[in-house]
């Protein structure tokens, strides 16, 4: 009941700040976050989802890495997943990044300047940049969630 | 019959010359854009037009309850806005001068701790090559030069910047306490972007705002952030936020996409009125180099926009300014997801 208060209180604030700043209606969207926030268990769908959002987050701001932690050791067979490299968090865009290169290269020429980076250095790079970014956030979860395995086992 | 021909000719000359027009100079090879605001019959906002100058833009007029201004998109030109710009009941000829596109100046600081990769600098003058072809190409108008760069290489202050950097990443680290830090030994370049490269894994990027809201003129990024990570952060410098969020239905417990547009966020429906490969989406994995001409026209015009919130600042002061947040769409903001390209 208590959160059903909350949820009232919260739909009458923005009620009002609406039409104070004569926004139109459902302005801030972070409101659906806010009330949203449950503690049910997480389905195995869902915890794969919040390890994929924490892991590609670009500012995570938005409750990302709690959410894998709300998980608890549930999380922890995704994030194994992620510092093995799986495919299901790994998927292949060797062709989108190709397409990049091309694409920058033929702007780059357009206006005078030039890529710097042949086409297998800049698919290398960001595909390393994806798998750099993904392990530190899996184990920087792990480290929370089960302290003592927050070193990757070497049968990964 | 031939006076009724006549007649019929002289009505179709007289229609076809009933027609206003918008004539551009210095226009890009592209093929521009215009968004008219007037009275076509009943009041129209950011109706478009799209062709190579003179633009037809139909018989419009200054209604008393009607605003009145065009918008022009074009590569390679800033984004013109012309307030009231004389439209009258007759044929009426709008010249707009357009401008070159609004450059920023990039400085890279490199923060390192360990060494870093011998073609860095190649990596980041392709980043800038990407965030200036995703801002040019969608008609945003700014331009960012060629980057210059800095290295800062005490591996113990490196890793204290890297620690912090971190920690406001994380939202536990005052950003003053931050840039304090960066200050021992980093004077940032006025009316410059200021890149701070971090040698933090975990790190993908974010941008540093003003207590009111303008930017900073500080980016800080993780030394191997993707290509296009700092694309992204100059995206929120001038004044854009993520076009969607992770979030969970509260009806249905689906974990999804919501999208932030005016009739299309805090839902859930699997589906967002912008391209996939849209600059500000909140995940970084995609392939990301372009913005729509209603994000571009913020970029320009928003007060909180690097471009126009420096002093001096780049773009100039008496250039029209709004305060067109996001989710704003309203007579003088266009609908954030509104793409003519």
């Amino acid at each position: 009941m208590d959160y059903l208060i909350r949820i009232g209180l919260s739909a009458c604030l923005l009620a009002i700040a609406a039409s104070t700043w004569g926004v139109p209606w459902g302005v801030p969207p972070t409101y659906t976050i806010v009330i949203s926030e449950e503690k049910k268990t997480p389905t195995p769908t869902q915890i794969t989802a919040y390890v994929k959002a924490w892991i590609n987050c670009f500012e995570c701001t938005n409750g990302e890495l709690q959410r894998v932690v709300d998980s608890g050791t549930d999380a922890l067979a995704d994030l194994a997943k992620v510092l093995a490299g799986d495919a299901e968090f790994f998927p292949d865009r060797g062709a989108e990044y190709e397409q990049q290169w091309l694409d920058v290269k033929s702007y780059a020429a357009e206006v005078g300047r030039e890529i710097s980076l042949t086409q297998l250095q800049f698919v290398g790079y960001q595909e390393g940049a994806l798998r750099t970014v993904y392990r530190a956030r899996a184990e920087m979860a792990i480290a929370i969630i089960d302290p003592p395995s927050s070193t990757p086992s070497p049968i990964l | 019959m031939r006076n009724f021909i006549l007649c019929a000719v002289l009505l179709g000359v007289s229609a076809a010359a009933w027609a206003d027009q918008v004539v551009l100079t210095n226009a890009g090879a592209d093929t521009p854009i215009a968004l008219v605001d007037a009275q076509f019959g009943d009041c129209e906002n950011d109706t478009p037009f799209t062709s190579v100058s003179p633009i037809a833009i139909g018989d419009a007029t200054e209604g008393a309850d009607c605003d009145a201004e065009i918008i022009v998109f074009s590569d390679d030109n800033a984004i013109a806005v012309v307030e009231n710009p004389g439209l009258t009941a007759g044929d009426d000829t709008v010249t707009v001068a357009l401008q070159s596109r609004w450059v920023v100046p990039v400085r890279y600081w490199v923060v390192t701790i360990d060494p870093v990769p011998p073609d860095l600098e190649d990596i980041y003058r392709d980043q800038v090559d990407i965030a200036d072809q995703a801002f040019n190409e969608s008609h945003a108008g700014i331009s960012f030069a060629e980057p210059t760069f800095d290295y800062e290489d005490d591996p113990t202050w490196g890793q204290d910047v890297a620690t912090l950097a971190m920690g406001v990443f994380n939202g536990d680290t005052d950003p003053d306490v931050y840039t304090a830090k960066l200050a021992e030994r980093i004077a940032p370049l006025l009316n410059t972007m200021n890149v701070y490269a971090v040698q933090a894994p975990a790190l993908t990027g974010f941008h540093l705002a003003l207590p009111d809201g303008r930017s900073s003129g500080h980016i800080t990024i993780g030394v191997t952030a993707t290509m296009s990570t700092l694309a992204h952060e100059l995206g929120h410098a001038m004044s854009l936020d993520h076009i969607n969020f992770i979030g969970i239905d509260t009806l249905t417990g689906t974990v999804g996409e919501y999208c932030v547009a005016y009739g299309d966020h805090a839902y859930y429906d699997g589906t967002c009125d912008y391209g996939v490969k849209n600059l500000m989406w909140a995940e970084q994995s995609g392939l990301r180099d372009e913005i729509t001409e209603g994000q571009g026209f913020r970029t320009t015009v928003n007060t909180l926009s690097f471009i126009n919130g420096r002093v001096p600042a780049i773009r100039p002061p008496a250039e029209p300014q709004r305060d067109c947040a996001d989710w704003i769409f309203d007579r003088s903001c266009p609908y954030l997801a509104l793409d003519e390209n």
